[in-house]
């Protein structure tokens, strides 16, 4: 209990108005932490320790403003500062992802998504699928936090420019670099699984 | 890792592309991204009206950017999450 100025908000106020206006935004704020950490312990400890500050310092908040942006800009770099310190293990192969993955399309069983040789299946897609995550997540992380502002999370590039404290112009280049580090990939991809996905005329 | 030629590289080497194409290739990103001025947009539509190598070069970047789109499955936020960040902000003074 304090004795606040008239112009401070109650314990019981501001708790209401941050439930109301940063805790909608915890859905994309867990995927974000989950694609820079790739592990679900750690995406969960990071997005608490994002909220934790965010409420720490709701007054710098103003209100109507990008708060999506502005709880991505603390969680980015809480990573920064926190995260990337503890792991120093480069990007691992999100395993569990893999798994659920299969797990939750379902229409196949796994016997059969397994066989490499039945290509023209269903099974295809879920074989994209995981290839395309595990090409997302073998970028360095700086390529791999663009793709996901940008594309996954449809942020633009003055918000980019904004969480990641970078000109915009970096934004661009890190954007055009992180792409063609993905098309190389999965061309790559494309062509030893006999995908020749040059265009049809 | 290998030294395949990707049929972007083929685009670019073989067909020695003029200061237009790399003009294009340098707006793709912001042309697929929705960022182009209208000026950039005018002038992309118009050049790839008649050169191809660009019209797939496009093509090709917009094919990824709907690849991860549809291909990156969004993760479920784990059920207990949001109840504690809820009690921790309640105990917080």
């Amino acid at each position: 209990m304090s004795d606040q100025r008239g112009n401070q908000l109650s314990k019981e106020e501001k708790d209401a108005r941050f439930e109301a206006e940063l805790l909608p935004i915890l859905d994309p704020l867990y995927n974000f932490a989950f694609r820079l950490t790739l592990d679900e312990d750690d995406a969960n400890d990071l997005v608490q320790e994002t909220y934790l500050k965010a409420y720490r310092f709701f007054e710098y908040f103003e209100q109507g403003t990008n708060a999506k942006a502005w709880l991505f800009r603390i969680l980015k770099n809480s990573f920064i500062n926190d995260f990337r310190k503890k792991s120093k293990q480069p990007a691992k192969v999100d395993y569990n992802e893999v798994e659920s993955y299969y797990n939750t399309e379902g229409n196949d069983n796994d016997a059969e998504i397994a066989t490499t040789s039945d290509m023209r299946s269903q099974s295809v897609q879920d074989l994209i699928g995981d290839e395309v995550a595990s090409a997302l997540n073998s970028l360095p992380v700086d390529f791999r936090t663009v793709i996901i502002l940008c594309d996954l999370e449809g942020f633009t590039y003055e918000e980019m420019a904004k969480i990641l404290d970078i000109p915009i112009g970096t934004v661009r280049s890190r954007l055009h670099r992180a792409r063609n580090f993905l098309k190389e990939k999965l061309e790559n991809y494309a062509k030893t699984m006999g995908y020749n996905n040059t265009d049809e005329d | 890792m290998n030294a395949i030629v990707t049929p972007q590289n083929q685009v670019s080497s073989a067909d020695n592309a003029s200061p237009d194409c790399e003009k294009i290739v340098s707006l793709l990103d912001m042309i697929i991204d929705g960022e182009a001025t209208p000026e950039d947009k005018t002038y992309f539509l118009t050049h790839v009206e008649n050169c191809k190598p660009c019209f797939d070069a496009h093509n090709k970047h917009q094919q990824l950017k709907s690849v991860l789109q549809d291909n990156i499955k969004r993760r479920v936020v784990p059920t207990n999450l949001l109840s504690s960040i809820k009690s921790v902000i309640k105990a917080t003074a």
